[in-house]
């Protein structure tokens, strides 16, 4: 055993102390908690909604109960500390198991630079969401596969299950079936270890059936085909900002290397589709980074080692030593340090207590609508990040209304709006002001007006 | 050895017929016909002279030949003389891609056309009557030139500097070709030293060809500033949605060299420097905006064309390596050897020479018969074509973006708050428009300061719904628009 094999854990180490540190405040991981909360105080899936006054009693997938049930139960156990916790430690084990997997296929210098950089592009999808059991069980379920593929056939029975709970946690549990697949469809084509391997795929197939609101694969499938672009993690990748740029990066030095070195049908089938998928959507592109990861290290060793034949990369043990106790001294100082409450600057944090006290229907900010579920839980919201709860009718009433299209007084009076809370520079509030609508509250990021009296 | 024209030429035809179909209708190509107007009659505009906002303010005249030539093709045939002008330049595009494919495998026209079915698709969306064609021509002709160097003529790449030096006047994507031609003379310096400084030569002559424009210096600054830097909120320059049609062509082309690269046993060796400076720079110059994305299936499809019947042939060999005879049954035809492919041929034999021959008449009939029978009139459907008459003289119209064009050719005496030139009215006036038809928080002060007295919007803008909501007169009025005077 080198040194090296250490470098998993040290790359967890420090992935776990950057991951605790981030800030949490995603408007989804409050409607998240909610859902977990409420059904743990009901004993019972939550299948139809009970947070807007838009969509109360309409069903709804609960494809993600589970992923939302360890959420809350992390918040139970620690409140926002137990939140910062799980989600560094999801993180740590995507960040052990990727790098495992580049190091099975380079060495560990280079292994340990490409996938330094995919763990950074990764950074956009640490947030306190279900999401975040997919990015730590996607590089171990390809780790799984690569391994058994160079002969350890029998780590195969632990795919089925892995995808079962997959599968419960979150929706990206399709992200596994296609890696599955594609490690089958190789085994087929070239008749290695076909049996077992189609065994799996096909198994893994059936286990993802076992959910009690799972998205299906068609819905998976929509979803990647034709993603709501207004937001932001939907919208495809902007190569000229830095998430963006370094996925271009991973997609052109893959190009770039494909071109100089070529690779084998599997890496045809795992890069592909998987190059595709991150140019569809922003929250794709992590997935790519991991998948090329080990492409690319070899890749770069094998380019190394053309121009330096006889480079050897040796650490001495002083070295390691002392990084592994600077990591440690890391995590602990990430922890004790780190801001576990939610920053919510950016939420309408003033307007909270005026807000309670009020009645009747709001208009409210799609973006503020899971933080107000989980703040203001006596007031239903018109929309919140839930989107295929509200499409099409809910969200169409509601940009009708905030961008004032023809009509929107029509859709005020029709969902009988008593109060409005957006952002300053929306059309609707200059609109409703000269319409002698009342400031009840106001600050730089938020708006909250009432309807006056007739 | 010349690849044969036949396949080149009738595609070309029929690309040229089909771009004849269109009418003209572009809202940036009648800004473009209204500066070419003004070239020829008092040269090169220093300064703005179609709007109020920023009138006097200075414009940078970095696609001036590009204008003019636009003008002259109208000057001579009037809409049916633009459309020609369109026709001719799509038709040599579509010609010269699929020429440029097939110079890599002569004796396989039906890969050259497949490898070559993303560009043509995806050209299909630049097809507009601007500056911005003319950019895409010189592109195309830049990698017939850049291949013809890789296969060892150094003739090709001294040829560049006169085309550099034309492109730069003729539109701004001049850049991504200047950059093209310096990577390739360092790959060249790479792999063939003894040229090393011819090919230096050449890189600095073109360098200096970027300087040959009115534009002068500014000319960089423009070209950096809109690569690093595009307005995102113009369709054509947001960023490329694989999910849509142009989006989903380009990624077919990104995916299939990608495939081509992993599978292809051959595509190695000492060209892959080569295609390495081709290829990855122009796929990230695609992915920076959808308007870029037609440049990497267009560099792409001579790759394709060399190496994809390689990758196929691998793919088939793997399997008949597992599944053995039962596949090797089912494809007999697949090629076992790319040499035999490219056995030379003499393409100076008169039965090909007949044959181009023959080729090009039914190219040009085809262009011609095209233009004959082409849309006579400009499609105005989408802009306020009724609004013309009742528009007040002189500054005070807020125009929607879209309409400025439009309005700057069918209304001068009308200048226009904004159009598709959009740099000259970046920030201020770009953030003015978007106040006012945004009804931001303070639009009510725009409106004042900017002496906004008409607005002509489209009924679904807020700033429409508001007016009519706050009783402003409605001059006039359709589905598409309306023009409101403000009180």
């Amino acid at each position: 055993m080198t040194a090296w094999r250490l470098a998993p854990l040290y790359v967890a180490a420090a992935a776990f102390a950057i991951a605790v540190s981030l800030p949490g405040g995603d408007p989804d991981t409050y409607w998240h908690l909610a859902s977990g909360k409420w059904m743990v105080e009901h004993g019972q899936l939550l299948r139809a909604d009970v947070f807007s006054s838009t969509a109360t009693g309409a069903p709804y997938s609960v494809g993600e109960w589970l992923g939302e049930l360890v959420i809350y139960g992390a918040y139970v156990l620690g409140g926002w500390a137990g939140i910062a916790l799980l989600r560094a430690a999801l993180v740590a084990v995507g960040a052990f198991f990727i790098t495992r997997v580049a190091l099975r296929a380079a060495p560990a210098p280079f292994a340990l630079a490409v996938t330094t950089l995919a763990l950074a592009l990764s950074e956009i999808t640490w947030t306190d969401r279900p999401q975040l059991f997919t990015f730590a069980l996607f590089p171990l379920v390809l780790e799984l596969l690569i391994v058994a593929r160079a002969g350890r056939t029998r780590l195969l029975v632990a795919v089925p299950p892995l995808i079962l709970l997959w599968t419960n946690l979150h929706g990206g549990y399709a992200l596994g079936l296609a890696l599955v697949a594609i490690f089958a469809a190789e085994a087929v084509l070239t008749r290695r270890n076909a049996v077992p391997f189609a065994a799996a795929a096909v198994l893994a197939v059936g286990a993802s059936f076992i959910d009690p609101g799972s998205l299906g694969l068609g819905a998976a499938a929509a979803h990647a085909t034709s993603p709501p672009r207004f937001i932001v993690e939907e919208a495809p990748p902007d190569v000229l900002r830095p998430a963006g740029f370094v996925f271009a990066l991973f997609g052109l030095a893959t190009l770039a290397l494909a071109l100089a070195r070529g690779g084998t049908l599997l890496d045809a089938l795992l890069l592909v589709p998987l190059f595709w998928l991150g140019l569809s959507a922003q929250r794709h592109m992590p997935y790519f980074a991991l998948a090329a990861t080990p492409y690319i290290a070899k890749g770069l060793s094998e380019l190394w080692w053309r121009w330096r034949p006889a480079s050897r990369f040796v650490l001495p043990r002083p070295v390691i030593v002392g990084v592994g106790a600077g990591l440690v001294a890391m995590v602990a100082a990430s922890v004790a340090t780190a801001p576990f409450a939610p920053t919510e600057t950016q939420y309408p944090t003033a307007a909270r207590a005026k807000l309670a006290a009020a009645s009747g229907n709001l208009l409210n900010e799609y973006d503020w609508g899971g933080y107000l579920i989980w703040r203001v839980p006596e007031r239903p919201v018109f929309i919140d990040g839930r989107l295929f709860l509200f499409l099409p009718d809910v969200l169409t009433d509601y940009e009708e209304m905030v961008f004032m299209r023809p009509g929107w007084r029509d859709q005020l009076d029709r969902h009988a709006i008593a109060q409005v809370l957006l952002r300053p520079d929306r059309p609707l509030v200059a609109a409703l002001r000269d319409l002698g609508w009342t400031v009840v509250s106001e600050d730089p990021t938020a708006l909250l007006l009432q309807r006056p009296s007739r | 050895m010349r690849p044969v024209l036949v396949v080149p030429l009738v595609l070309a035809g029929l690309a040229a017929f089909a771009a004849t179909r269109a009418p003209v209708s572009d809202s940036d190509f009648f800004w473009h016909l209204a500066i070419g107007r003004d070239i020829a009659a008092h040269g090169v505009p220093r300064v703005d002279i179609y709007s109020w906002t920023v009138a006097g303010r200075a414009v940078l005249p970095d696609q001036w030949l590009g204008e003019l030539l636009l003008y002259a093709a109208y000057a001579i045939g009037s809409w049916s003389g633009t459309i020609a002008l369109r026709a001719l330049t799509v038709g040599a595009l579509i010609g010269i891609v699929v020429w440029t494919a097939l110079a890599e495998r002569p004796t396989r026209p039906f890969i050259a056309v497949l490898a070559s079915l993303p560009a043509i698709a995806l050209s299909r969306f630049a097809w507009t009557d601007r500056p911005e064609l003319f950019g895409l021509l010189c592109f195309a002709i830049l990698i017939a030139l850049l291949r013809a160097v890789r296969r060892g003529s150094f003739a090709a790449f001294a040829l560049c500097v006169p085309l550099v030096l034309l492109w730069t006047n003729l539109h701004g994507s001049y850049a991504l070709g200047l950059g093209l031609v310096l990577v390739v003379a360092v790959e060249r310096a790479v792999v063939d030293p003894s040229r090393r400084r011819r090919y230096a030569a050449v890189a600095i002559a073109c360098v200096i060809a970027t300087f040959v424009t009115p534009a002068g210096l500014a000319t960089w600054t423009s070209s950096g500033g809109h690569f690093l830097a595009p307005p995102r909120f113009v369709q054509e320059e947001g960023t490329p949605d694989v999910t849509t049609l142009p989006g989903l062509l380009f990624s077919v082309a990104l995916l299939a060299t990608l495939a081509t690269a992993v599978l292809a046993p051959r595509a190695r060796g000492r060209d892959v420097l080569f295609e390495i400076v081709i290829l990855v720079p122009v796929a990230f110059v695609s992915l920076t905006a959808t308007r870029h994305l037609v440049f990497y299936p267009i560099a792409a499809a001579p790759f394709l064309a060399s190496w994809g019947p390689d990758a196929f042939t691998e793919v088939v060999r793997t399997l008949r390596e597992a599944w053995g005879d039962a596949l090797r049954r089912a494809s007999p035809t697949v090629m076992t050897a790319r040499t035999a492919d490219r056995a030379p041929r003499d393409d100076r034999r008169p039965r090909y020479l007949i044959a181009d021959g023959i080729a090009a008449v039914v190219a040009l009939a085809m262009l011609v018969a095209g233009v004959a029978t082409a849309p006579r009139n400009p499609d105005l459907s989408a802009f306020p074509v009724a609004a013309l008459p009742q528009l007040p003289a002189g500054p005070g119209l807020l125009n929607r973006y879209d309409w400025g064009g439009f309005l700057i050719w069918y209304a001068p005496a009308t200048p226009v708050f904004v159009d598709g030139r959009l740099f000259p009215y970046v920030p201020d006036a770009l953030d003015d428009y978007r106040a006012v038809i945004g009804l931001h928080s303070d639009w009510r002060q725009v409106l004042v300061k900017r002496g906004i007295r008409t607005v002509l919007v489209s009924p679904s803008d807020a700033i429409a719904v508001e007016g009519v909501a706050l009783g402003w007169p409605i001059l006039a009025r359709t589905p598409e628009w309306v023009m409101l005077r403000v009180p």
